[in-house]
């Protein structure tokens, strides 16, 4: 029992030094102990600072775990830190991403089909935000590229994994009244990255120069 | 002529395309009618379409050709439901939304609602927050060589647990059967080795509390192994585990 909680402790100093998530696996190894027996104390941490209420949480996410402030400070340590302040992202830019998400690999064309309009300059935003990369080539011919999601981007929702994602409704469930067009403000919607090497971008996302 | 609804559009600057493309305004127009998408009538929305575009050419919103291609295969699928069917006899037949138009619409609203469910996640994460300063976790392990004086403190720990069941004296059931001998202890220990390439310390023995003879058999094996050169003996620098692995 005492071991038991040296190694708790082990754990929750490991996690408190790093910023980072940390992998199961890069804990267990680090104290000596097996990964099943390592998740059933780090779940128990979990469960402590939740059950606390304090000032930060523990999570799991993106397959590791990582300590993070308490989401009902968020908005008075947005006002401390300004600087910490993440942009939301659009709906246009999330609603592509739901259809990368769910529906990965994918290609540009099928993505176009389900939004019923060109998403290039969409997916190009994306990628550079890394939130989405190619992940290969469908074997058709012109071999397009397929998209899918990154690790950025369940480190972005907070996700510990893809199956995290909520479900997306069943169509037979639709009601009209559940959806209604927000007020819209005019937005430049792909906004690269300024670092973003745009070399690195898929041939069919990059503009062409039109001269005008 | 009925009321045309409202309409927001959300355009982007970069690509010039609408980002909520015709998709939305089909369904917005869907919503405005307040019943079902099974009971929507083609002619009205055709119609009702067409008459959005106009309008938002008087706002002078930059249509794309997306817009275009969906109003006229509106029209299509409206002149396609009105040619006369042999069949058919009713006099102002209205049809409802084709089935391929209508599951398209459902899997775009699908995905906008997904999309609806980031957004709160987006909000949601975007407002906790990770600390600055990062130590990264060293993920090499340390063995170090282990000294005489670790071995044997290892194996004088195991015979202090034997030690305690060393009253109950076990009377062997015939002679030999809990004889360890040294070679066999070798043969043993290289089998594991091959299997495994390592062998950590407590797996040594074959059961959970091993007799005296036992540790000694194995003790001295591992001597042998070692000054043969088939492997080597190391220790974890921070948990101080031994294991034996192959040179």
């Amino acid at each position: 029992m005492e071991e038991r909680n040296y190694t708790k402790g082990l754990l929750e100093a490991l996690l408190f030094l790093s910023s980072d998530p940390i992998k199961l696996s890069a804990l267990a190894k680090s104290c000596g102990i097996e990964k099943t027996e390592a998740r059933e104390l780090l779940d128990e941490l979990i469960l402590d600072y939740q059950e606390r209420e304090g000032g930060f949480l523990l999570r799991e996410i993106a397959g590791g775990y990582q300590f993070i402030t308490n989401q009902k400070y968020s908005e008075i340590l947005s006002h401390i830190f300004k600087d910490k302040k993440r942009e939301t992202l659009s709906r246009g830019t999330l609603d592509t991403l739901a259809i990368i998400a769910y529906k990965q690999p994918i290609t540009l064309t099928e993505l176009d089909e389900i939004r019923g309009v060109s998403s290039r300059a969409m997916v190009a935003s994306l990628m550079s935000k890394k939130l989405v990369k190619a992940v290969g080539q469908k074997e058709v011919p012109g071999r397009p590229t397929l998209y899918g999601t990154t690790n950025e981007f369940l480190l972005h929702f907070g996700l510990s994994k893809l199956t995290d994602l909520p479900t997306p409704v069943e169509v037979k469930e639709l009601k009209f009244e559940e959806f209604s067009l927000d007020s819209i403000v005019v937005t430049d919607e792909t906004e690269m990255n300024p670092d973003f090497d745009l070399d690195s971008l898929p041939e069919e996302l990059k503009e062409e120069k039109i001269n005008e | 002529m009925s009321q045309t609804p409202e309409f927001i559009v959300r355009w982007q600057n970069q690509d010039g395309g609408l980002t909520e493309g015709p998709l939305t305004v089909l369904w917005s127009l869907i919503d405005s009618y307040k019943v079902d998408i099974f009971e929507v009538s083609l002619s009205r929305i055709t119609s009702d379409f067409i008459q959005f575009l106009r309008t938002s050419q008087s706002l002078s919103i930059e249509l794309t050709s997306e817009f275009a291609v969906m109003a006229s295969h509106l029209v299509y699928l409206k002149s396609k439901a009105l040619l006369p069917d042999p069949g058919f006899e009713e006099e102002d037949y209205d049809p409802p939304l084709p089935k391929e138009l209508v599951d398209k619409l459902l899997e775009h609203k699908k995905f906008q609602m997904a999309g609806q469910r980031l957004a709160e996640l987006d909000r949601l994460t975007a407002g906790m927050f990770t600390r600055e300063t990062n130590q990264v976790l060293d993920e090499t392990e340390v063995w170090l060589d282990v000294s005489l004086v670790d071995l044997i403190s290892a194996f004088n720990s195991i015979l202090e647990q034997e030690s305690s069941n060393e009253e109950e004296e076990q009377i062997p059931i015939y002679e030999g059967v809990s004889q360890y001998s040294v070679e066999d202890k070798m043969a043993y220990l290289q089998n594991l080795l091959e299997k495994s390439g390592e062998i950590h310390f407590l797996d040594l023995f074959e059961n959970d509390k091993p007799e005296k003879k036992e540790i000694v058999a194995a003790f001295l094996a591992v001597l042998e192994v070692v000054k043969i050169r088939v492997c080597k003996v190391v220790q974890h620098a921070v948990f101080g585990e031994i294991k034996i692995v192959k040179v």
